[in-house]
């Protein structure tokens, strides 16, 4: 079991509750006011030079929020598509009032054209995320990469020793590790005021994706999206706009399903509660129904003996990406509203009000940038992100694996997960199909 | 070996057969195959049987109509595939498009047969970048009889199949490969190898050649970052006796070699002699940020046994200098500080030359660690403390939860000093207790600063947040029922954020009274409540506003949101929405029950929006259709019977898009 986390609200998150610094709340925390110019200028020596991959919708939020950091210089965006560069250009360029930021389709002729540039947002499709940070660690870079992180158990490992390899600063977008209301969830827990820990629930979606191809349409122009660089690592299929407009979701070759989609967050808050963030839960099973029809809630339990229940349904209505703490002693629920419940009166007395909604990566932004230049690990970092994803993973597995009707719902079978070998344990049909369901080639020239 | 293959393909197709895989399923005409084309999907899908994978990849033609189906097959293959696979797969691996499929699979099957025949065919591939793919695939799967294959390439003028060989060498074959990953001119192109090597042999406890590995890359001629990376590898794996080079790299000027440092010494194990050298750094450097960020390095060691060292030196750097170093200092405290550094922090605190400073001093006392000593020092604070000592100690009581402060912290919500008051008006709403209402409502009302009232407002509802439902609620009714109108429209909020049964009934009375201002926050309010608890309740409070009331759309829309948000069983989830349908007056209503069953994709949800497809009202029908679709992507074929009106939408709907979408469903039914 892993060290306690910080569930205390971080330095970043004190000061903007502090009325008096208010004014002062995106100073980067790292230097102070009299190193700091008096413009506010940041010396050379403590700019972060960023750079950005595949950034649209989620990404341009995430970009927001750096730029208004005044210790990072956006200077190079990277990017299949032209329209989509074009408009970080833009973005960026309006900012600094400047026509600096320069434009790559290609990630390699990025980083060469760039090589002062200390990191990355990556914010491309989940199809990659794995690759795009091991290129990034690679190339010296650290790396603020949205989740997913991957789309198979070994890729989650792979984007861990890339980062631990060349030394570099990751963060996962898993921004709740850095939101009050998550943090004072998983403290009641670590203090011990829910009693032994007995079940983390995790919110989740439905896991189902598919295989099938949209139908084939006219190739655009390389310049304005680069359809082999975009399917990168994935199998080929004919190009079909939908893909690079959101339309990749729920498609096996790029997608992770619902289970990746919100464990990524909300099983990885289950981790942390269960100080379990150097390790996963040993076996999973999928549920049915009284019908015999496979549901989306998968369960697995932990060496400590604490289940874990992945689910859509049964929220008491929190906000997305809820989480729920059972122990012998009550119990904690809370999610994206900022509010949180709990079983009794006397946990009440633990709670704090939350006014605000429990979403934004500023915190987590700014835990990153401080970490690149303290070269400490950030809350998300490759290790626990891993983990977090593998458990993710071995849930979907589980659910692939069985079928979708059961006449005699006892029926369904368990995987047992070996979290050292990262291995599924035994030896059946099921056992060997799921071992080799840890894994999916890469296209050349991409290995991870 | 293509024989041998022939006769399992014989002994197979009765199995075949047997499955009904069409072994000239590719000989279909183009419409034909649309139409039996999912027939087959479906089959393979529902199929370990690798025979039956094989029929569908086995004929050459590869248009994209036949290649869709084909990866299906493929698919199968790297999960259930065997050595009798082998060949069909391997004789494919050159052909665009479908050989990266050839691979997909072979990568997975186990065996060494696989890794045979790919070493064996690397001899005859033409193109290099399926080579290189070859070659990747030997080096996931670690067969150490594919090394000589691995080796054979290092020299191959592409750099793709170089970097992929320079991979499977590394991976395959283990001490033999040391010679050559540590030769003096290594190729940059090789060092990731290099790495994968290192770490494969230090996790078989060959550290000795995993350090020779890094040294060399230390020095060698390859990128910047590369050789930063091996020297932190290489301390790291030197441990203690790595401390030369961790000093080495804290003290040298490159801000590269010195982030190194930096980070090496945070992963290095706990120990005296790693924090000594620490300090011994941090007594030469004269630049603030780096000494900074070595303060911050030792702090986030969190190395106890080095705590009477380094606590010492870092109490020093908190009493005077750059701001810059003392904040590191004090924040480090918060890792290895203990109540013997209390009394610098609150001077810290207290001091007026830095806010920046005083608060990260504040944030600090708030999280450092020890209970009995730390708070009952703060206790004292609050009452023999000057009125900074005391705004300090307030907000230490709030975070730290020091409940035995609590009746001295109340009493400063009356204090003469607005200072002092409004620290306490913060603190409050974390530390008040049911009797202590009374007192935050008397303040909220008589507020005359619209700030004050707002901060009052945020206090009550904090306070309600912690404190038991129903009596809390009693506790604000009091206040509530007196009140004028605009107080009881802002203190109507209070009674969402109690939740519970007496909070509700207040509000269902609201909903009907006289003032319209209050009703109209009243029914706002009910269409916002966050408890699960009080589902039932607020249903039947919705459910009366939707059928009496001129609340009647708000009262609907309040009622499906509860169906949309909240847990519920399927059927109460179907009758929520029949309701809210039946009830609406208008189609903006209507349409809302769509978003429900969209939200909760089943057989039964598919079948009630199939209701509607059949509606008077042209909006309700396309919304019909969109959901129908919308649920059926999303289940999987098997589980629904909508052919029919999934077939009714392909005919009707003029909505391409969708047509699009419901003839691919209609393909797999």
């Amino acid at each position: 079991m892993s060290k306690k986390s910080n569930v205390s609200l971080n330095r970043r998150q004190f000061l903007q509750h502090t009325v008096t610094l208010a004014a002062t709340a995106t100073v980067p925390l790292y230097i102070s006011g009299k190193v700091l110019g008096k413009d506010g200028a940041v010396p050379p020596s403590e700019l972060i030079l960023l750079g950005g991959l595949g950034i649209n919708s989620r990404g341009g939020h995430d970009l927001s929020v750096f730029m208004n950091n005044p210790d990072v210089r956006f200077i190079s965006i990277c990017d299949v598509r032209k329209d989509r560069r074009e408009a970080v250009k833009r973005q960026a360029d309006k900012k600094y009032r400047n026509n600096d930021c320069t434009m790559f389709r290609d990630m390699f002729e990025f980083y060469e054209a760039n090589p002062s540039m200390n990191a990355v947002l990556i914010a491309t499709g989940d199809r990659w995320h794995t690759m795009a940070t091991i290129v990034a660690a690679k190339a010296g870079k650290d790396v603020y990469c949205e989740k997913p992180l991957s789309l198979t158990i070994q890729e989650s490992r792979a984007v861990e020793k890339a980062v631990n390899r060349y030394g570099r600063i990751f963060q996962a977008g898993t921004q709740r590790r850095n939101i009050g209301n998550f943090q004072l969830a998983a403290k009641l827990v670590h203090d011990g005021k829910l009693g032994k820990l007995t079940e983390v629930h995790a919110n989740t979606l439905n896991p189902y994706v598919t295989h099938d191809w949209l139908p084939a349409q006219p190739e655009p122009h390389r310049d304005d999206v680069d359809w082999e660089l975009w399917l990168g690592p994935c199998p080929w299929r004919p190009y079909n706009r939908r893909y690079i407009t959101g339309g990749w979701r729920d498609h096996y070759d790029f997608h992770g399903g619902g289970i990746l989609e919100w464990g990524t967050h909300t099983v990885d808050l289950c981790q942390w509660a269960n100080q379990s963030d150097e390790t996963v839960p040993i076996e999973y099973w999928a549920t049915y129904n009284k019908n015999g029809d496979k549901t989306s809630r998968v369960e697995a339990i932990y060496a400590n003996g604490v289940k874990l229940v992945c689910r859509q349904d049964g929220w008491i209505g929190l906000g997305t990406c809820s989480a729920r703490y059972v122990g012998e002693e009550g119990w904690v629920e809370t999610g994206d509203s900022g509010r949180m419940e709990v079983s009794s009166d006397s946990l009440r007395k633990e709670l704090k009000y939350f006014g605000m909604p429990g979403t934004s990566p500023d915190n987590h932004i700014r835990e990153f940038l401080d970490c690149v230049k303290s070269r400490k690990k950030p809350a998300s970092n490759a290790d626990v992100a891993a983990n977090a994803h593998i458990a993710s993973h071995c849930a979907k597995i589980v659910w692939d694996l069985n079928p979708a009707k059961l006449s005699d719902t006892s029926k369904f079978f368990s995987l047992k997960f070996d979290p050292v070998k990262e291995e599924f344990v035994g030896d059946n049909e099921e056992t060997r199909a799921a071992n080799r369901l840890r894994t999916r080639a890469m296209r050349d020239p991409w290995r991870c | 070996m293509k024989q041998i293959f022939n006769l399992i393909l014989v002994l197979l197709f009765p199995v075949c057969a047997a499955f009904a895989q069409d072994p000239d399923w590719y000989k279909l005409s183009d419409d034909a195959l649309n139409s039996k084309g999912a027939e087959i999907i479906r089959k393979l899908l529902n199929s370990t049987n690798e025979a039956e994978m094989l029929v569908i990849v086995k004929p050459s033609t590869n248009d994209d109509l036949r290649l869709r189906i084909k990866i299906y097959a493929y698919k199968r293959l790297a999960i259930y595939g065997t050595k009798a696979a082998v060949p069909v797969l391997v004789e494919k691996l050159e052909i665009p498009k479908e050989g990266f499929y050839a691979r997909y699979a072979l990568e997975s099957i186990p065996g060494k047969e696989v890794d045979a025949a790919l070493c064996e065919i690397t001899g005859s591939v033409k193109k290099p970048e399926v080579l290189a793919g070859i070659l990747t695939t030997l080096g996931v799967r670690t067969n150490p009889e594919s090394a000589v294959t691995a080796k054979s390439f290092l020299t191959h003028a592409d750099p793709n199949v170089k970097q992929s060989a320079a991979y499977a060498y590394a991976s395959t074959a283990g001490i033999a490969a040391v010679d050559f990953f540590t030769q003096k001119q290594l190729d940059s192109l090789f060092a990731d190898s290099a790495f994968l090597l290192a770490e494969i042999l230090a996790s078989k406890g060959d550290m000795a050649n995993a350090l020779k590995i890094y040294d060399t890359l230390s020095v060698a001629g390859i990128k910047p970052y590369q050789k930063e990376a091996a020297l932190a590898q290489s301390i790291l794996a030197r441990g203690e006796k790595g401390i030369d080079l961790l000093v080495a790299q804290l003290s040298s000027e490159l801000p590269a070699n010195f982030d190194v440092g930096l980070k090496v010494a945070r992963e290095l194990p706990a120990g005296v002699a790693v924090t000594k050298s620490m300090l011994a750094v941090l007594d030469k450097q004269t630049d603030s940020i780096r000494k900074a960020k070595l303060i911050r390095s030792i702090g986030d060691r969190k190395d106890n046994e080095s705590k009477k060292i380094s606590v010492p030196v870092l109490s020093e750097f908190v009493k005077s200098g750059d701001e810059t170093v003392r904040i590191a200092a004090i924040e480090s405290f918060k890792n290895i500080g203990d109540s013997s550094v209390l009394p610098i922090l609150i001077d810290a605190a207290k001091q007026k030359e830095s806010a920046k400073v005083a608060q990260v001093a504040l944030w600090t006392l708030q999280n450092m660690p020890g209970k009995d000593d730390v708070n009952t020092a703060i206790g004292e604070l609050l009452v023999k403390g000057d009125k900074a000592a005391r705004i300090i100690a307030i907000n230490l009581i709030k975070e730290r939860r020091i409940t035995s402060a609590y009746p001295i912290l109340n009493k400063s919500l009356i204090d003469p000093d607005a200072g002092i008051v409004a620290a306490a008006t913060d603190a409050i709403g974390q530390t008040a207790g049911l009797d202590d209402l009374p007192l935050i409502l008397d303040l909220f009302i008589k507020a005359q600063k619209q700030e004050d009232s707002d901060k009052y407002l945020v206090a009550l509802k904090s306070a309600c947040t912690r404190l038991p439902q129903n009596a809390a609620a009693a506790k604000v009714f009091d206040v509530f029922e007196k009140s004028p109108v605009p107080v009881k429209v802002k203190l109507l909020e209070v009674f969402n954020v109690i939740g519970g049964k007496k909070s509700v009934e207040i509000v269902e009375r609201c909903a009907w009274e006289d003032a319209v201002e209050v009703q109209n926050k009243a029914t706002e309010i009910l269409g916002k409540w966050v408890s699960q608890n009080d589902i039932e309740l607020i249903a039947a409070v919705c459910l009366k506003l939707a059928k009496d009331s001129k609340y009647k759309n708000r009262g609907l829309r309040g009622y499906i949101r509860l169906a949309r948000q909240f847990s519920m069983k399927e059927e109460d989830r179907l009758k929520f929405c029949q309701n809210v349908y039946d009830l609406a007056s208008r189609d903006e209503e209507r349409l809302l029950i769509f978003d429900v069953y969209v939200r909760y994709p089943s057989p039964k949800m598919l079948d009630a929006a199939a209701k509607y497809f059949d509606s008077d009202s042209e909006k309700v029908r396309e919304k019909a259709a969109e959901t129908i679709v919308a649920i059926a992507e999303k289940l999987p074929a098997k589980s629904h019977k909508a052919a029919s009106v999934i077939k009714r939408i392909i005919d009707e709907s003029k909505n391409e898009t969708l047509k699009e979408k419901a003839k691919r469903i209609f393909e797999k039914q």
